[in-house]
């Protein structure tokens, strides 16, 4: 198995990415992996690592890589867009086509992340496999806890709340950007977000589709948004549930992997070949 | 097109991933970055801070690259075994866990065979190691025993072990009773906290402590008096019960008598500053100012631990640049 770290040019700017290629395998398929939103992202990496390199083992290739604007790729957050994610998804697609030669490209994502791989498939007629571990399906409703975080914020540093959620989105409007997290989030990218609603998607039968609904309680029931939206897409797609805590922010337990989440993926992922 | 290293046109600075082998011979993940032309013979090394791998929070260590290779500097931002994108796995359960390993210097040997494939690889034998918290205090541990390490820059520099909230009481410091005691103050009127105090859902332990503080400034007081008399060889003290890292206080000295230059730079916001200095700076006050022109310590108002706003991590960076050009112009 190995590991190619790399940079992929785009418009003047870098992406960056890490391709996990396979040993010996008979499996013609490849993943992108697309990660979730700003300090989610950190706070995941590695257990995306340990999935791509537990992908890689059984066959598959995987393509992990950071939109502009994150990680190690280049350019600022603050010029974040739905359209440049697009890009910097089909750019990775691409580069793992050319260099891999692998035509059969699946997309996996973790909340925001699984959210921008049903976007980007749903554009894109090529892409018959997504694997979504709790995917935002409304983007607005995601917005609001981005602003609850400044909110937090703002009472961690003065003790108390000076600007309001609506302030927040008057002061975006009005030209400024919101921090969150260090992160500045502008009025075009945040509504872009809010607009997302994965609900109004049209039917996409092509797509075999696998969500992971995350339960912090295993008798926790189904979640009936993902029990309805996984009917857009093929038979041989599925709702499954898995037990883990939620990994993508700071919580008491070191997380290196989500072994539920991986070996619930894996055996949809065998059924699929 | 795929290509491994790449000049960005606007910046002039090179970046390449990098990948180097640790002792142990796991394989450990990096960017190098370096200026265009008329790069210093000195390497800055930028540790990672707790679990949050090369990048830091907010890109904070992207961004602090950028201004290093401004000003000639070749850095190296890498992912510590079992960290990012580096192989390796770790023991620890329990993040708390981890970040006291790293405290204890669980990542030294990493940061040390780093230096060596930097100067094998690039010819570089002088280094200046930086990080956040974690990267600070791992920064400071191979620093002081390794010469090539001639300064640090420690951003939120930890002194103490993460003792978990069931353990606030019993390490808080005198600062955060202040804060705490303010909040109390302001909530003097409100009913539901005296609903809390009658229910007893209020953390009694850290109010007797507030309540106490006077008797503590008195015994601080006599301590210092003693100290003063009793100047010159530094005798570091631990008390078993104290969550301070008994290594950091020998550290810090050898570090100051190697002439090892630091740069200190805490957040205003941050119970770190505190922690610092109630349990390192009063206690050796009179040991530290032999060696007042060999650190810098900055304090950016009221900004938290990891820098957030741009204007907190704007005054890191010309504190940052200052320092540097004040101690590192002619290498």
């Amino acid at each position: 198995m190995q590991e190619v770290a790399e940079f992929i040019q785009i418009n003047n700017e870098k992406i960056f990415a890490v391709f996990h290629v396979p040993e010996k395998t008979d499996i013609s398929k490849a993943f992108v992996f697309i990660h979730p939103f700003a300090e989610e992202k950190l706070w995941s990496h590695r257990v995306y690592v340990s999935f791509a390199r537990e992908l890689a083992r059984q066959g598959y290739h995987v393509a992990r890589f950071d939109f502009r604007g994150h990680g190690d790729s280049d350019g600022d957050f603050i010029d974040s867009s739905l359209e440049k994610h697009n890009k910097d998804i089909g750019t990775v697609i691409n580069q793992l086509r050319v260099k891999f030669q692998v035509d059969d490209i699946g997309l996996f994502g973790l909340r925001l992340g699984a959210t921008l791989a049903i976007n980007y498939a749903s554009s894109n007629n090529d892409i018959r496999d997504i694997i979504l571990w709790d995917p935002v399906l409304k983007g607005e409703r995601y917005m609001q806890e981005l602003l609850r975080s400044n909110l937090a914020g703002q009472m961690a540093l003065k003790g108390k709340v000076e600007v309001t959620r609506d302030d927040l989105v008057k002061q975006m409007r009005s030209g400024i950007p919101i921090n969150i997290e260090g992160y500045f989030l502008t009025y075009s990218y945040y509504s872009e977000l809010s607009e997302i609603d994965l609900q109004k998607l049209k039917d996409r039968k092509s797509i075999n589709c696998l969500i992971n609904q995350i339960v912090r309680n295993p008798k926790q029931p189904q979640n009936k948004t993902f029990l309805e939206f996984i009917n857009k897409f093929s038979e041989k797609s599925e709702l499954v549930k898995s037990h883990e805590e939620q990994f993508w922010k700071e919580i008491k337990t070191f997380y290196q992997t989500a072994e539920n989440l991986c070996s619930s993926t894996l055996s949809w992922m065998n059924k699929l070949k | 097109m795929l290509i491994n290293t790449i000049l960005d046109e606007q910046t002039k600075m090179k970046s390449t991933p990098v990948i180097f082998s640790n002792r142990n011979g796991l394989k450990l993940f990096g960017i190098l970055e370096q200026p265009d032309s008329g790069a210093k013979n000195i390497a800055v090394l930028l540790l990672s801070p707790g679990i949050k791998m090369r990048v830091g929070p907010h890109r904070m260590y992207n961004k602090l690259s950028r201004v290093l290779v401004s000003n000639g500097f070749t850095v190296l931002r890498f992912d510590f075994y079992g960290l990012g994108d580096s192989e390796g796995e770790l023991d620890q359960k329990v993040l708390v866990d981890v970040y006291n390993s790293i405290q204890n210097g669980r990542y030294t040997e990493d940061t040390i065979d780093a230096m060596d494939w930097v100067s094998r690889t690039y010819s570089i034998d002088s280094f200046i190691l930086g990080g956040l918290c974690g990267g600070a205090i791992t920064g400071m541990l191979a620093g002081s025993i390794d010469n090539r390490v001639k300064g640090l820059i420690a951003l939120g520099l930890i002194n103490v072990f993460e003792g978990g909230e069931e353990n606030f009481s019993k390490f808080v410091t005198e600062g955060q009773l202040d804060e705490l005691k303010r909040g109390y103050v302001s909530k003097l009127t409100d009913i539901n906290s005296w609903k809390r105090v009658i229910t007893l859902k209020s953390d009694f332990r850290t109010i007797f402590k507030i309540l106490l503080k006077p008797f503590r400034v008195v015994s601080k007081r006599i301590r210092e008096k003693l100290n003063r008399n009793t100047k010159k060889k530094i005798e570091f003290i631990h008390d078993d019960s104290s969550n301070t890292n008994p290594k950091f206080a020998p550290t810090f000295f050898s570090m100051l008598q190697h002439s090892r230059k630091m740069l200190l730079i805490y957040s205003g916001g941050d119970r770190l500053l505190w922690e610092f200095k109630e349990k390192f700076e009063s206690i050796y006050k009179s040991h530290l100012s032999d060696y007042s022109h060999m650190y810098d310590l900055h304090i950016i108002p009221d900004a938290n631990h990891i820098l957030s706003l741009s204007e907190w991590e704007e005054t890191m960076h010309n504190l940052v640049r200052e320092w540097l050009e004040t101690n590192f112009r002619n290498l």
